[in-house]
């Protein structure tokens, strides 16, 4: 029986939603409108609301306002079971006593389809994942990449409109963590499927999605494709938290330079002169002795306060005349006549003046 | 377009609500009942009057024959609460550290085995072992340490012992979940600090174990305050024993209503003395915890 | 510390836990020896052995009557306790209610209450119902009794379920009711398993409460133990004893095989 395994993608929208009351309201969010076969990525640390916007779509916890409708199908007030979205969890939450076709097949058998359907639906869905041949073991006798697998077949298996995923890949080691990455964007590229996936880590959301939202506090801060959050954050936070090593906040002087704690640092703005702006750079974006020749140098002069190498690069922590403290990241050139300055050392700290981000909101 | 909401799930909690329909009509409409029984009157027949009086508990607490055997009762049961606790913890231990399964099962197997026979022949055995023919006795005897055989069956010891094998494994069950929770690399730190066996157990096993100890005495005393089927085989009815007493009174005086308050005496006793056990873990819970 | 006892430490420890274990078992060893005398007496050790008592007891009419009534009153104590303390563990587990706390505290208090004040409670009040002296009397009984044990051993098993697990059942389409029949409660099996075991061994060993409600057409066999035990000197009741114990025995190290109940008691 020849049968194409993509689905119709559903779109997500998530109006007005707010999950608990008052001081209590543990996420507060407009909108989020997630494409038809996008690969969204639900971004942030620890408690500022990413899972709880899962467990609002899936329906395990209650919103105290506010929609979220799926392919144009209000769910907000569908139980769980009535709202048809496939969910993988950090722990696989597998059915202990249940083989494997049986947790795949689960969906399908409380969806009532005859014997023929699911053996068939369970076999092509092992065959995605690549677990043919454990059709018959129990969960507990699988590794954990492969219990990840059958999570992800049991919740493709019911063909859902979106699959929800629940940080799935933070209880692997590293390597595997790198290599189901891959698998995962490719299983839903070959379906279709509209994918919402939670997680901390911001390699994995940069890494797989087609757009990351990021979450702090239970609010969203930024969303937009993995290029626009890195090289454009909007906030401080999230400036920080995609790994902007250097935050500093200054007045505007003219269209090319801003003032920190009395230092003229080069940055291009059109801001108004005498605005107060927030200026992330990245530590990898700072050069340190610039050769003369490649141009006039702009910058300023400082000295290395420490300094660290962790193989394929040194780190520095700077300090410039008037004070201001900076980290830089160069790569370390062995084999060259170049040698990290030692600590004490005068350098000079220059960039490429378009390089630093003015972001867009001034955090209190 | 919002679809109609079905009728969400209330919730697990409800499942609840058939074991606690029964346990109230089981449990609690009987002892609210047993209540109202210690506050009526009755005539020199022991039949039940109209109206309400407090003379029962005042016989109760004056009444030598009453009055003592509750002292008695308390003493009893401290006795074997101690007991219980000393006997408890190096099982305790046992079981939850080793890493050898099959003498974990095995010493858990023992210690729970009087919970799964019949209170009847565990008191059964001890009245064998304790008998004037019995293993104890013949050892006494072919030793020659004693020439009569000794009233083991109806000395306080003898009662003491018996039930202390009865109530045992409630100790143990207690302090189980304590030290299954006592972290092992607290025990390895205070080895590296230079804490021998001995200070280890006082000041560090010890201290973090009182929350089992407490548990478990509160569980052991107050079943101890009413325990009247193995002192009935072991050392006959007429022990001064607060549960023999009200045995005694229901079975053959057929006076209910005393028998009623003379057993909410010993409740109250042991809620007291659960009280005070959970006020002393409480203390040193703060001197433990901050 | 147990594990190598290599220190004088491990070794007094080793001893302590051996000679207290002696104190566990040695009474019950005793019963069975007792059982096998050949004489009436119950002296210790016994002049001689036979299996006389034990013709005695299989061929006897009144044992026979006891057994068939203790079986039947296990055989209604343990669904009926399994199926309150499924309930009662799962709901305290899961439910978010108000009083929680104060709900469990109640569900497990009848183990707190003095034995004493069980009986003749369920005396007065089952006299009312006419429940003295029945079957529906000490089924009751026997199933107050147990529960606390039940519910202790589900609330154990269930306190570690994850319940990410139930709502990967209910995502994929299973209503309430099916992903706690498909899903709870495949999970909760050790737990109800041992509060059936707790069940049938507490009610065919219950003599406390029992004393008090049964009467002449309803003497379950612990019962019968406790009288032969107060006026027949001779070793009936210790044979029955030792068939009381075989049958624990039997049903533990069967469930212990099966299920390792002793990790979730």
């Amino acid at each position: 029986m020849e049968r194409d395994i993509r689905l119709m993608p559903s779109d997500v929208t998530i109006r007005n939603l707010g999950v608990g009351y008052g001081e209590h309201e543990v996420l507060s969010l407009d909108e989020l409108t997630v494409d038809p076969g996008e690969f969204l990525s639900i971004l942030g640390p620890s408690g500022c609301g990413k899972t709880t916007l899962l467990n609002a779509i899936g329906g395990f916890v209650q919103p105290s306002r506010g929609t979220i409708t799926v392919g144009g199908r209000d769910i907000t007030a569908l139980p769980s079971h009535r709202r048809g979205l496939g969910v993988v969890f950090q722990n696989y939450a597998l059915f202990p006593h249940l083989s494997v076709a049986g947790n795949v097949g689960y969906g399908l058998r409380v969806r009532g389809d005859d014997r023929a359907r699911r053996e068939s639906r369970v076999a092509e869905m092992l065959e995605l994942v690549g677990l043919s041949a454990y059709a018959d073991r129990r969960p507990n006798q699988l590794s954990g990449g492969q219990q990840q697998r059958v999570a992800l077949a049991r919740g493709l298996a019911i063909s859902p409109d979106v699959l929800l995923l629940d940080e799935p890949l933070s209880n692997l080691d590293a390597q595997l963590r790198r290599q189901m990455r891959v698998e995962l964007r490719e299983i839903q590229e070959a379906l279709g499927t509209t994918m919402i996936f939670v997680t901390h880590d911001q390699d994995e959301a940069l890494s797989m999605s087609d757009r990351v939202a990021l979450f702090h506090d239970g609010r969203q801060e930024q969303i937009g494709t993995p290029e626009e959050i890195y090289r454009r954050p909007r906030t401080r936070f999230v400036a920080d938290f995609m790994g902007a090593a250097n935050l500093l906040r200054g007045t505007v002087v003219d269209d090319s330079l801003i003032d920190v704690e009395g230092e003229h640092l080069p940055v291009r703005t059109a801001r108004r002169p005498g605005t107060t702006v927030d200026v992330a750079l990245r530590r990898e974006q700072i050069i340190l002795d610039a050769d003369p020749a490649a141009g006039p140098p702009v910058g300023v002069r400082g000295t290395v306060h420490m300094r660290s190498f962790s193989g394929s690069h040194w780190e520095f922590v700077l300090t410039t005349t008037k004070g201001v403290r900076l980290t830089a990241e160069v790569p370390d050139r062995p084999g060259s006549d170049w040698s990290a300055p030692e600590v004490g050392r005068e350098v000079g700290i220059s960039w490429r003046q378009d390089v630093p981000h003015v972001l867009e909101a001034v955090s209190p | 377009m919002r679809t109609a909401a079905p009728p969400r799930w209330p919730g697990p909690g409800i499942l609840v609500i058939p074991p606690l329909v029964f346990v109230v009509i089981m449990f609690a409409v009987p002892l609210v009942q047993l209540a109202q029984l210690s506050l009526r009157p009755s005539d020199a027949f022991n039949r039940l009057l109209d109206g309400f009086t407090t003379e029962n508990f005042r016989r109760v607490l004056s009444e030598p024959y009453f009055a003592d055997s509750i002292s008695y009762t308390v003493v009893n049961s401290a006795v074997v609460t101690l007991a219980c606790a000393v006997i408890a913890f190096p099982l305790s231990w046992v079981i939850t550290r080793t890493s050898r399964r099959w003498l974990k099962v095995l010493v858990f197997m023992v210690v729970i085995s009087p919970m799964l026979t019949s209170v009847v022949v565990r008191s059964y055995g001890w009245r064998i072992v304790l008998s004037s023919e019995g293993p104890v006795n013949s050892a006494l005897l072919g030793l020659g340490l004693v020439e009569q055989p000794l009233a083991l069956l109806t000395s306080r010891a003898g009662s003491v012992i018996s039930i202390v094998h009865v109530l045992l494994p409630f100790f143990v069950l207690m302090l189980n979940s304590t030290l299954k929770a006592l972290d092992e690399s607290v025990l390895r730190a205070a080895q590296a600090l230079g804490a021998g066996p001995i200070r280890r157990l006082m000041q560090v096993i010890l201290p973090l174990s009182v929350p089992g100890f407490v548990g478990g005495a509160i569980v052991v005393f107050s079943l101890s305050m009413g325990i009247y089927v193995t002192p009935l085989l072991i050392g006959g009815v007429n022990q001064p024993l607060g549960g023999l007493r009200v045995y005694t009174q229901v079975m053959t005086s057929f006076d209910y209503p005393t028998a009623a308050a003379l057993s909410f005496v010993l409740l109250a006793i042991s809620l007291i003395v659960a009280g005070l056990l959970s006020a002393v873990q409480l203390v040193g819970g703060k001197r433990i915890h901050g | 510390m147990a594990d190598r006892p290599r220190t004088p430490g491990a070794w007094a420890l080793f001893a302590a836990v051996a000679l207290i274990l002696l104190f566990l078992v040695g009474p019950l060893v005793v019963v069975v020896v007792s059982s096998f005398s050949a004489t009436s007496s119950l002296a210790f050790p016994p002049e001689g052995y036979s299996l006389r008592w034990y013709e005695q007891v299989l061929t006897s009419r009144e044992w026979r009557v006891s057994f068939s009534l203790s079986f039947l009153l296990a055989a209604l104590a343990v669904p009926t306790v399994a199926v309150l303390s499924l309930l009662g563990g799962y709901g305290l587990v899961r439910g978010a209610f108000r009083g929680h706390g104060a709900i469990q505290a109640f569900l497990l208090s009848p183990l707190m209450v003095p034995e004493i004040m069980l009986g003749i409670g369920l005396l007065t009040y089952l006299q009312s119902w006419g429940l003295i002296n029945t079957i529906t009397g000490l089924w009751l009984a026997h199933s107050l009794v147990a529960l606390p044990f039940g519910l202790r051993a589900v609330i154990n098993v269930a306190t570690s379920l994850d319940p990410r697990v139930e709502a990967s059942a209910a995502s994929l389409g299973a209503g309430p009711v099916r992903v706690f029949l498909t899903v709870t409660v495949p999970q909760l099996l050790p737990g109800l398993v041992s509060a059936g075991v707790f069940a049938a061994v507490i009610s065919l060993g219950e003599v406390a409460v029992s004393t008090f409600i049964a009467g002449a057409n309803t003497t379950t066999v612990p019962l019968r133990v406790l009288s032969a035990a107060q006026f027949e000197l001779d070793p009936t009741a210790a044979v029955v004893s030792t068939l009381l114990m075989m049958i624990s025995a039997v049903v533990i190290l069967v469930l212990e095989r099966l299920l390792r109940v002793s990790d979730h008691l």
